[in-house]
């Protein structure tokens, strides 16, 4: 069981079966399970029942496959029991429950690749000096560039990405923060973007860096990269990057990251400093119009807790 | 490199001297108009001679105009104000070899009449002057005071009486008193369009620019308005007023607009009849009053002009008319057409010279004059067409038609303004063909040439290609009265207010805002989004911003702002660093930019210079600024199909909502909102499928400012993501314009923060739209559907709150069979809920599944159901037997919203009765049960029946009379009970179930307690409800029956006693039925154990 195996197992299916098994008190026999998650439903033509073919309950087998591939639940040939001692609240913190189960996945882990293939994309953007390609590639090519930079031989001889999980590895990489389905095309293609993800991540880094302190860019990094180790610094990055000969950069941050920087200074949830004359800067990626070129200090504003 | 910051390389008064957009102002100055000529070329030729110009251009006319023995011809040069017609008619006079030939030019100069006549005076010979001597004197008369003079002039003409031949509608203009209006002191005083024409007819001051004097729609609406100024007017005139005013109410809405007087003559049709008419009739008079007024008669300048000929005959001389512009001569122009149309060849007496008339005219005289009198366009034999129709207002200049050409038309004046006016003549003198250049002498001419381009070595300086082609297609007549894509606009537009102001250039002032012409409309020099930023971001100075703004808006590609290298230069949006260096501008590109093949980089990509061009490369001049290699992107296919134009045209309506104005065109900007947001991945959202189909439609999403919003509307700021967002959505759209790396990636990241500040609007607004209960927390549709489908599942029978959820769920999702449940046998509020909820379940049930499903991708099955919410309303409802709270207030009933609004309120009435309806109903159960086992007394249902039958048979058997009703009533009940299957034979299993039901009840302890309340509505459930009911009230008939029959009885045993029969049989008999009814009744009446 994996995320990308058990493909009909999207993120807000997953989160109804959370909601289902708590709704009754954390578990629930499995055949209920499948017919609240694939209802039997009868409909009435001229008085009388019509019979329709019993529905397939492999989404719903699926979804609890996914489930329990995130550590969520488990699942036995009669029951399926809740492993959270508290279920999110609501869809949004169930994103963050989801990405923290990602991040402590392992190489080993089959879903080690949702964040694996993210940071593959970052890393291509840095080689190729941009997003434009990520919506320009067919699932094939993309699949295939995957392949070809993140199967090293201790992988094993099947492939471990292929075309068909595209589109499910976007559904959960959108799900947790770190792009968007580009509306321009036509075809739905991944835009990695990480905002919503970093706003998030800020929540975390100030219980330990501290609201309103100006931190030196080097400390909120190293900070940042234990958070999102896709990015700048990150053990991920840091590997793929070496694998995909891109060469290290330390004082200059990834195009992806910079983008969500300087947006959230933007929006007053950071504060980037960077005086004309400091020294021990750190570049962010050229952007042609954004005034923030450098950050000496960053400070996480005390308002992204609240908004 | 060494560039030629603030040096200009002419002077202002050389450049004034060449500039004279009057192709014929100072007609000395033929070297400056032959240093400036380009060949006129590209124009259409018809006409009834057509066919004798062997070439069109302006040498084959030339040759054919001047042939020796051509003696008529009447040459019309037709195109739009300042299209070349002028130029092309002193060329010709230029060109024309005047032996033989008495060569009149007559020039547009100040284009009043007055100074048209005096200078066809003026340019005779002395020794013809005399006969024209009294034409063109100035009037002593002021504007007004002729104006008056013309109106009352006019007034007269309008009377039926004044003209020998009847006039156009003269009966309808006497009908109505209408010269009794026209001359009226107050429409004299107030009306202003005579005073509107005669100042055309002076030349409006040196600015006519051949506009027509004519009246028109918005004059007549205008004197309709001045109904309250006119005292005492005739009846007549008063009522004609009003139907004028009645017809300006659809006339002042155009004019508003700004529509054109013609175009509204055009849209309005037949719905202002009065109007035209009165047009019709005033202009088919203006001519009289006008010629009333300078003194002159119809028939003078005929007269004149045919003398002038008859002498010319008498030499041998052929007279050439070169007339510049018609329009110059509205008052007179019929009389003189009448001159140049009259051959001489047609004439008996032979009186006459031949004639050769070159006429200026512009397609709107042609349209509304001269296609009037067919006879006129019959009758020339050369008609010039300069341009052709490029849209329902005006015909474009074919020779300025390619870029190529602009730029060549440019350049001419550029090297010309660079000669001193001795320079020009010496050249001229010299016969020599190319004009010298200034350039070849320069320092600065390689810097220069390289940064700015040059054509044929004439450097473009400091203009480029792009900036010259580009404005070109930017110029625009702000009147909107005439196109300004001619030579006169670029030269007015582009030209001189560069050229006239070196000293912008000197100061390190340029470009100024005095290249801001207002021909050069205000869209046109605002920048995007981007560049905005990007100068406010990187430029302190507000006024090198200023110029920054100007020179990227003209001289750059808006669509490219990016750096750019070829060889040694490095360009930013198009624009040479050199251009930056010569103008002191700071360098707005990256000096890092480099070539493709390295990473991360600034322009890596390259790009060939666009202004979507149709200019073959071997059209182009070298001027281009140095094309970096073609990019290796991928080719991307556009969203969508905008032209360039169209896309330039989105932009600038972004640009104007950016500077604060009207977004213009909202509806197609809300279109593009709307596809973004319908694009969005809403389960991922938390917002169910069915919630953006209800809360989300194209005409409710609406932009901040664009139109007025209520509370079905998704209101989007216009703040600067939006603004930003879809400016960059635009571009992205149409293919990405022509952008790399750079400009590329801030588009798409301008678009994925429209995309997630959208994500977290549409989360509002849904949020905003769900109704909130009494303690503020949002409603759940949900769970409210999920409860009211559950309750009238169990109600009807076709679940029970006691078996698993996942079966209640299946089934309240399920379509509806029929009720087991006998409702209608159940305590009041069970049906009624049932009815309450009747009409629109199924509603409400689709609206549920719509809710809950989680299709996969944009699959249209219903996929997974979202569980949660509605596991925790059903388990919750299982619990409590409560239904949730409902909304506080009401919901709006809208086409989306209805079912909303019917869940809410079956949620109510829902909510309302089925509160302790199992309890309600347990209560009923068990007292009907006692009352059966009450009227059973210990027998059997069968055996009971039967013992009531017994006593009705011997009753009736005995006594025929015996309450009929009561009896028959028992029949029909007792029918009941054996439809319902009671009856059987040896006791039915109906009877069975019954009695073991009755046994259940009788067992029960007094307060029995369920484990909770569900466990209770499932024993009501299954509590033969109806033929409890039915038992209950035939035994409830059986026993009035059986009292009936004993009241009977005993009445009838008292009336025998006081019988007069002394039969001692009858006595007997009596007396034995007395006894047998009585054993009967008793039999009935008590238990079997007494």
């Amino acid at each position: 069981m994996s995320l990308l195996s058990d493909t009909q197992g999207s993120p807000e299916r997953v989160w109804s079966l959370l909601g289902l098994l708590t709704s009754h008190g954390g578990e629930l026999e499995r055949d209920q399970v499948l017919e609240w998650l694939v209802p039997t439903i009868r409909r009435v033509s001229g008085g009388s029942a019509t019979l329709t073919a019993l529905p397939n309950r492999s989404a719903a087998q699926q979804t609890i496959g996914a489930a329990v591939s995130l550590g969520l639940v488990e699942s036995s040939s009669n029951l399926v029991r809740l492993l959270l001692a508290e279920v999110p609240a609501n869809l949004d913190t169930f994103r963050d429950l989801v990405y923290s189960k990602l991040l402590q996945t392992t190489a080993n882990d089959p879903d080690y690749l949702i964040l694996e293939v993210f940071c593959w994309y970052v890393v291509r953007c840095e080689s190729l000096g941009g997003t434009e390609w990520a919506s320009e590639l067919t699932r094939d090519a993309i699949a295939d560039g995957v392949v070809k930079d993140l199967q090293t031989t201790d992988r094993g001889a099947d492939r471990i990405f292929n075309a068909t999980k595209v589109p499910f590895w976007r559904n959960w990489a959108t799900f947790v923060g770190l792009g968007i389905e580009f509306p321009i095309s036509s075809t739905p293609s991944f835009h990695p973007y990480v905002y919503s993800r970093l706003a998030t991540e800020l929540k975390s880094l100030a219980d330990t860096l501290g609201y309103d302190k100006e931190l030196e860019a080097t400390s909120f990094l190293d900070a940042l990269a234990l958070r999102m180790p896709y990015l700048d610094r990150g053990a991920m990055f840091r590997a793929l990057s070496a694998a995909m000969k891109l060469p290290v950069r330390q004082s200059q941050i990834s195009l992806i990251l910079s983008t969500a920087i300087r947006e959230l200074h933007d929006e007053g949830k950071l504060t980037v400093n960077a005086p004309g004359d400091a020294t021990g800067t750190v570049q962010l990626a050229p952007d042609l119009v954004h005034k923030l070129k450098y950050i000496k200090t960053v400070t996480i504003n005390r308002i992204s807790s609240q908004s | 490199m060494t560039y030629p910051v603030r040096f200009a390389c002419w002077t202002a008064e050389e450049a004034r001297t060449v500039l004279a957009t009057e192709a014929l102002e100072g007609q000395g100055n033929e070297a400056q108009f032959m240093a400036t000529h380009l060949p006129i070329t590209g124009f259409e030729v018809t006409g009834t001679h057509a066919s004798e110009v062997e070439v069109n251009s302006e040498d084959g006319l030339l040759a054919t105009l001047t042939r020796p023995n051509l003696r008529h011809a009447f040459c019309v040069v037709e195109g739009e104000a300042g299209s070349g017609k002028s130029h092309l008619i002193r060329w010709l006079y230029v060109k024309w070899l005047k032996e033989g030939d008495l060569v009149l030019l007559v020039q547009r100069a100040d284009g009043s009449l007055e100074g048209t006549l005096r200078q066809l005076r003026n340019s005779l010979p002395s020794t013809y002057r005399d006969l024209f001597q009294g034409l063109g004197q100035r009037q002593e008369a002021t504007l007004v005071g002729r104006s008056r003079f013309f109106q009352a002039s006019l007034a007269q003409t309008l009377r039926p009486d004044f003209f020998e031949v009847p006039q156009v509608h003269s009966e309808w203009c006497g009908e109505w008193h209408l010269d009794e209006l026209i001359n009226h002191t107050a429409v004299l005083e107030r009306w202003r369009a005579p005073l509107r024409i005669l100042k055309l007819l002076s030349g409006a001051e040196g600015d006519r620019n051949s506009a027509l004097a004519d009246f028109n729609v918005y004059d007549v609406a205008e004197l309709a308005s001045l109904e309250t100024y006119i005292d005492n007017p005739s009846t007549k005139v008063l009522r004609f007023l009003r139907l004028l005013k009645k017809e300006a109410q659809d006339i002042y809405p155009l004019q508003k607009s700004k529509v054109s007087p013609s175009e509204a003559w055009q849209n309005l049709g037949d719905a202002i009849p009065q109007t035209k008419r009165l047009v019709e009739v005033l202009n088919a008079r203006m001519n009289t009053a006008v010629q009333n007024v300078l003194g002159i008669s119809a028939h003078e300048l005929r007269e004149l002009f045919f003398k002038l000929r008859a002498d010319l005959k008498k030499e041998g001389r052929r007279l050439v008319l070169l007339l510049e512009d018609i329009t110059n001569f509205q008052g007179i122009d019929n009389q003189l057409i009448d001159v140049l149309v009259t051959q001489s060849t047609t004439r008996a007496e032979d009186d006459l010279c031949d004639l050769i008339s070159v006429v200026g005219i512009t397609p709107a005289y042609y349209q509304q004059h001269l296609v009037a009198y067919a006879n006129y366009v019959e009758r020339i034999t050369y008609h010039i067409v300069l341009g052709s129709q490029v849209d329902q207002h005006f015909q474009d200049v074919a020779f300025l038609r390619s870029e190529s050409a602009q730029v060549a038309f440019a350049t001419r004046y550029l090297a010309a303004a660079r000669l001193s006016s001795s320079e020009l003549d010496s050249w001229y003198a010299s016969q020599a063909s190319i004009v010298p250049n200034r350039c070849i002498a320069c320092n600065f001419r390689e810097s220069c040439h390289e940064a700015f381009g040059e054509l044929e070595g004439v450097g473009l300086y400091p203009f480029t290609r792009r900036s010259i082609t580009q404005m070109f297609s930017f110029l625009e007549d702000p009147a909107g009265t005439n196109t300004q894509k001619t030579p006169r606009g670029l030269i007015q537009g582009i030209l001189s207010p560069t050229l006239l102001h070196p000293h912008a250039i000197e100061a390190g002032q340029y470009p100024s805002a005095q290249i801001e012409v207002s021909s050069l409309p205000e869209p046109t020099r605002r920048v995007t989004g981007l560049v905005e930023s990007l100068l406010r971001n990187r430029v302190e100075n507000a006024s090198v911003r200023d110029r920054l703004r100007r020179l990227l808006a003209l001289w750059g590609d808006r669509q490219q702002i990016e750096t750019t290298r070829q060889g040694d230069e490095f360009y930013f949006a198009g624009i040479a660093q050199g251009v930056f260096e010569t103008f002191g501008l700071d360098w707005l590109g990256d000096g890092s930019a480099v070539p493709v093949e390295e990473p991360r980089i600034m322009g890596d990509e390259t790009r060939v210079e666009s202004i979507s061009s149709p200019v073959s490369s071997a059209g182009r001049s070298s001027d281009t600024p140095k094309s970096p290699a073609a990019a290796s992107r991928t080719p991307k296919s556009p969203a969508t199909h905008l032209t360039p134009s169209q896309l330039q045209k989105r932009l600038n309506q972004i640009s104007a909502w950016r500077d604060g104005k009207k977004l213009e065109d909202p509806a197609f900007w809300q279109k593009q909102l709307a596809e973004m947001v319908f694009k969005l991945s809403w389960t991922q959202l938390g917002v169910p499928l069915a919630l953006r189909n209800r809360f989300f439609t194209e005409n409710t999403i609406l932009i901040e400012g664009t139109g007025k919003a209520d509370t079905r509307h998704f209101v989007l700021p216009a703040q600067e993501w939006l603004i930003d967002g879809l400016e960059s959505l635009a571009i992205l759209k149409a293919g990405g314009g022509e952008g790399g790396n750079a400009i590329q990636e801030v588009h798409r990241r301008q678009v994925a923060r429209l995309h997630r500040k959208l994500c977290g609007a549409v989360v509002q607004h849904t949020q905003k739209k769900t109704p909130l209960l009494a303690d503020g927390k949002p409603w759940s549709i949900v769970g409210a559907a999920t409860q009211i489908l559950a309750v009238r599942s169990w109600l009807r029978g076709s679940s029970s709150p006691t078996e698993n959820t996942a079966a209640n769920w299946s089934d309240l999702l399920s379509d509806e069979l029929d009720a087991t449940s006998n409702p209608e046998q159940r305590v009041d509020s069970w049906a009624d809920l049932l009815v309450k909820t009747k009409g629109s379940h199924e509603k409400v049930r689709e609206l549920l599944r719509q809710m809950v499903q989680l299709p996969q991708g944009t699959s249209s099955e219903f996929g997974v159901a979202a569980a949660g919410e509605a596991a925790g309303a059903l388990l919750t409802l299982r619990l409590t037997m409560q239904l949730s709270p409902v909304p506080t207030e009401s919901i709006p009933t809208t086409d989306q919203t209805a079912d909303l609004a019917r869940t809410a309120q079956y949620a109510a009435e829902a909510l309302q009765r089925f509160s302790g309806i199992a309890e309600r109903e347990y209560t009923r159960l068990c007292e009907r049960a006692r009352e059966v086992e009450a009227d059973l007394r210990h027998f059997s249902i069968h055996d009971h029946i039967a013992r009531i039958d017994r006593v009705v048979e011997t009753v009736t058997s005995q006594l025929s009379q015996v309450a009929p009703l009561a009896i028959d009533n028992w029949g029909k009940a007792r029918r009941k009970l054996e439809d319902r299957g009671l009856l059987g034979p040896g006791g039915s299993p109906e009877a069975e179930e019954l009695e073991r039901f009755l046994d259940i009840v009788r067992d029960l302890p007094e307060e029995f307690k369920f484990s909770s309340e569900a466990e209770r509505l499932a024993w009501d459930l299954t509590a033969p409800a109806n033929a409890l009911a039915v038992l209950t009230e035939s035994l409830r008939v059986g026993e009035d029956a059986i009292s009936a029959i004993h009241e009977f009885a005993t009445e009838f045993i008292a009336k025998q006693n006081n019988s007069s029969s002394n039969s001692l049989s009858d006595i007997h008999d009596v007396g034995e039925t007395i006894v047998t009814v009585c054993s009967n009744i008793r039999g009935v009446l008590e238990s079997p154990n007494g």
